[in-house]
């Protein structure tokens, strides 16, 4: 059990670097835009296009290490005036909500990019991008998620019946 | 409309037994989905995280974000607050009129509230406390100016109200200037009468004397935001970028920033780019959320049943103005702003336009009246911002901080709805 | 039995071509008392972009798309894109040509292996203009200048002609022109009207980029869930819309035009040289689509030019 969530939570923090470093591209490339149309008179015809795509792919991987860390904006009212098994019922609750939705959208997900692959669909534009790609960052990163809430709820679950001992993960 | 309203308690549900805002929504739609829709529906999940997502105006949510977490640590925020004290601290109240001033100053580069609270809250707030101001006035100004940063241009709320209701942007930026300049006055009024009667600070507290000279220096100090002012907004109105490519400008002037007052170090890069990445994947989410549950509502038809609901009552246009005001302030209570905006625009937009209503000047009170909802609990992001800026802090002491500027914020609603031309006529 | 079909679309309520898909729907509902059409306008449900994605999979029951938006989906509809149709390839012209039999039956066949149904073509985009911030001389003045597109082959088009395209969301457009982040834009008249953008593009470079048709698609699933009776009442229905809309979109763009006679301080016509240089910067383009689509493209082609009265 401990090798399994250790794995989800090395794959979700794996994920999430790259999602960092595809913040960083996202920034490079569309000042690379700004110079090339104002400075050098070129503008690119990938920037724009290649951005929307980049962001789909950072939301999506990042999605389950944020998770983990208790990074997803949430109302804290119940939880500051509950005991610890509160808050683990509480955060067993959210994970399984997060889970079902993480895996709800691995399946559709994984179905609007394999359609989009097998109709060979391309993005309208002189770019002509394989949609495929893409959108496959979705059930990806969601996989990834659900693995996440799956840790949690599964962390979680060890605090409620466990020992006292059981230090709370969730920040 | 039945089905709109369990799905509404649904959300409610999940949002108070501490799911996450995100997921809150997107279980909800996914569970209203199962429940309404057929065998097509549940696709929507994906089909509509991806349309939502992949647009390349909301690149301007990493970017802003990450601009102004690289801006945290260059510690040019200290050095703004520093230059405008050397103006502003001789008067009652000086200092906390300073963190209103540094607040909208850094508002001309920030996009959102929460980096502005983030920024210039890590550097007024316990500076304030230090020279004897109540911890309910520190956070409290604090917290209600950040507002300023998405009310004064840029604005990323701003950007998605034109995008979704393809009003013209800059006309849009330029009249935030409106409001924006309304707020400070406003607040720096109260914050002077206040401070002269005793409250908010103690008796005592000893107010800084500069000369000229010490003055005249600030300007080298706060250098480096007017750089970065001018590099943003400047870059917009020239012509160089649109608003969402001068976010990414704004990231690259700050690390050049960073880099030339040697404050640039791989480890503090790395923590940058660590909470942009987390704090944008958790908007992120929200809005996609907030893009699904539109869609459930739109295919339940919520927003048709409600606009004509509202149309049909026979209310005159003010009260329905009224009610939406209302409505606002209560769902800047729960949810965030950008999906606030998402969410209600393709309903209120048409009603508002019926009505009658310009669409900017619209769009002005409305971005003030969410000034309330990054300050109300149970979702306030700069409320949980000031609070971390001094240890020690109830959440209960920054909103009994921010209550004033909250009886001041309305004022300028309703100053706004009683000189409309103040907006219209600004930006002919 | 009791059928409900959401349909979407991408115009505001008021515009002409959202009184249309008004139009179908209130006529779907007359023909038959079995079904319910729910319109969601002005992308209110789906993104116009996503519309065919959409449709296919069911998250929308009909929509009607811009032709131009599927093209990377449907590669044979860019002969919905062919860049500076001659002057008789109206609308009119458009609406013949796209419910040719022949026509159709390619359409259909490229639609349908998605599992979409195309019902017809209800709308236009009209004339898609070239609105400039400064005069030019002649087209070869395009070389260099920063143009906000209109997609498919008629980008293509102005980077033939020396201009570099420039991607941005509707929203950024009047900004980027009043600033000069770009020199122009080609859009069609509607939106050069509504949007006001007169103030800022004040030069109407009088000539038709292209011409693009909003097809009406529906999902297959849904289709054949109707029974007969629903089915013929649905085709009626658009049957009378394209009646109805041709009838009264050549007033419509009239009014549109007009408006832009007024509205633009220059409206530049193409010379006779303009025209030739254009046409010949084209053939390469025009040759490019029949070269990558084979037997169905070179059909469509010759079909395009009998209706698009070229010689
Ligand atoms: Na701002
Ligand atoms: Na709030």
């Amino acid at each position: 059990m401990k090798v399994i969530l250790a794995g989800a939570d090395r794959l979700a923090r794996a994920a999430f670097a790259l999602s960092a470093v595809l913040v960083m591209c996202l920034a490079v490339f569309v000042f690379y835009e700004v110079v090339a149309r104002y400075v050098v008179g070129r503008p690119t015809i990938w920037v724009n296009e290649v951005s929307g795509y980049l962001l789909v792919a950072t939301t999506f991987l990042a999605g389950g290490w944020v998770l983990r860390q208790g990074g997803h904006v949430r109302m804290e009212m119940l939880e500051e005036m509950t005991g610890p098994r509160g808050r683990a019922a509480l955060a067993l609750f959210g994970n399984l909500i997060a889970g079902a939705v993480g895996a709800a959208m691995t399946w559709t997900g994984a179905w609007m990019a394999y359609d989009s692959w097998d109709f060979g669909w391309e993005s309208p534009t002189m770019l002509a991008t394989p949609l495929w790609l893409p959108q496959a960052a979705i059930p990806v990163g969601a996989a990834v998620l659900t693995l996440s809430a799956l840790a949690g709820a599964l962390d979680a679950v060890t605090r409620l019946t466990g020992s006292a001992a059981a230090p709370e993960v969730r920040s | 409309m039945t089905g709109g309203v369990v799905a509404l308690i649904l959300l409610l549900g999940f949002v108070f037994f501490a799911v996450p805002i995100g997921f809150a929504l997107s279980g909800a739609t996914l569970a209203g989905l199962l429940a309404f829709g057929d065998a097509g529906a549940l696709t929507a999940l994906s089909n509509i995280s991806w349309g939502a997502t992949s647009e390349f105006v909301l690149t301007a949510v990493p970017l802003f974000i990450l601009m102004s977490e690289i801006i945290s640590f260059t510690g040019i925020g200290r050095d703004l607050f520093l230059a405008i004290e050397r103006w502003l601290g001789r008067l009652p109240g000086g200092l906390a009129m300073t963190g209103v001033v540094a607040c909208a100053a850094f508002g001309a580069v920030a996009g959102t509230g929460v980096g502005v609270a983030a920024v210039i809250g890590g550097v007024a707030i316990p500076e304030m406390v230090r020279r004897g101001y109540t911890r309910e006035m520190s956070t409290g100004t604090v917290a209600a100016s950040s507002a300023l940063g998405m009310i004064i241009p840029p604005s990323l709320p701003l950007i998605l109200y034109g995008v979704v209701t393809e009003t013209p942007i800059a006309d849009l930026f330029l009249a935030g200037l409106v409001p924006g300049a309304l707020i400070i006055a406003a607040f720096c009024l109260y914050i002077m009468v206040a401070v002269s009667l005793g409250h908010g600070i103690e008796p005592d507290a000893p107010r800084p004397r500069f000369t000229w000279a010490e003055r005249l220096a600030s300007i080298r100090l706060a250098g480096p935001t007017v750089v970065l002012i001018v590099a943003v907004i400047g870059s917009i109105y020239v012509g160089i970028a649109t608003p969402t490519e001068a976010a990414a400008v704004g990231v690259i002037g700050a690390l050049l920033l960073a880099a030339v007052s040697g404050k640039l170090s791989w480890p503090a890069f790395r923590t940058a780019l660590v909470n942009a990445t987390r704090t944008s994947c958790m908007v992120m989410f929200v809005l996609i959320g907030a893009m699904l549950f539109g869609y459930l509502l739109g295919l339940l038809r919520v927003p048709q049943g409600l606009s004509d609901w509202v149309l049909h009552m026979g209310l005159s246009r003010w009260a329905v103005f009224a009610l939406l005001m209302a409505a606002y302030f209560v769902l800047g209570m729960f949810l965030e702003v950008t999906s606030i905006i998402l969410i209600t625009m393709p309903i209120v937009y048409p009603t508002i336009i019926k009505l009658g209503f310009d669409p900017v000047w619209f769009a002005m009170v409305l971005i003030v009246n969410m000034s309330f909802a990054v300050i109300t609990p149970p979702v306030g992001l700069c409320l949980y911002v000031a609070k971390s800026c001094l240890p020690g802090t109830s959440i209960s002491q920054v909103v009994r901080g921010t209550l004033p500027f909250m009886g001041l914020l309305a004022a300028v609603i309703v100053v706004l709805c009683l000189f409309p031309e103040l907006v219209t006529g600004f930006i002919r | 039995a009791e059928v409900t079909l959401r349909f979407g679309h991408y115009f505001a309520t008021e515009d002409f071509r959202g009184r249309t898909a008004q139009y179908l729907a209130d006529r779907i509902q007359t023909l038959s008392k079995t079904i319910k059409v729910e319109v969601f306008p002005a992308e209110s449900l789906v993104k116009g972009r996503e519309g065919l994605q959409a449709t296919a999979q069911g998250t929308v029951d009909m929509y009607s798309i811009y032709a131009g938006y599927i093209t990377g989906q449907a590669k044979l509809l860019n002969i919905f894109t062919l860049p500076f149709p001659p002057a008789s390839y109206d609308d009119a012209a458009q609406a013949k040509f796209a419910s040719d039999p022949e026509v159709r039956e390619v359409i259909d066949r490229s639609l349908g292996r998605f599992g979409v149904r195309m019902l017809g073509v209800i709308n236009s985009s009209g004339d898609v203009g070239m609105f400039m911030r400064d005069p030019i001389e002649s087209v070869a003045d395009l070389n260099g200048r920063k143009i906000r597109g209109a997609g498919g082959l008629s980008d293509e088009a102005l980077r033939a002609m020396g201009a570099s395209i420039v991607f941005m969301s509707a929203a950024e457009q009047f900004l980027a022109l009043q600033t000069g982040t770009v020199d122009g834009i080609a859009t069609t008249w509607s939106s050069y009207v509504n949007n006001n953008l007169a103030t800022v593009a004040p030069v109407h470079v009088d000539a038709n980029l292209v011409r693009s048709p909003y097809l009406l698609i529906m999902n297959g699933r849904k289709w054949q869930a109707l029974d007969a009776e629903q089915q013929k009442a649905v085709e009626q229905a658009v049957a009378e819309t394209i009646t109805w809309s041709t009838e009264n979109f050549k007033a419509e763009q009239d009014k549109l035009y007009a408006e832009i006679k007024k509205l633009a301080k220059v409206s530049q016509d193409l010379s006779a040289e303009d025209r030739a240089r254009i046409d010949e910067l084209m053939k390469p383009i025009y040759q490019g689509y029949v070269d990558a689509h084979g037997e169905d493209g070179a059909k469509l082609m010759e079909l395009w030019k009998r209706y698009a009265g070229v010689s």
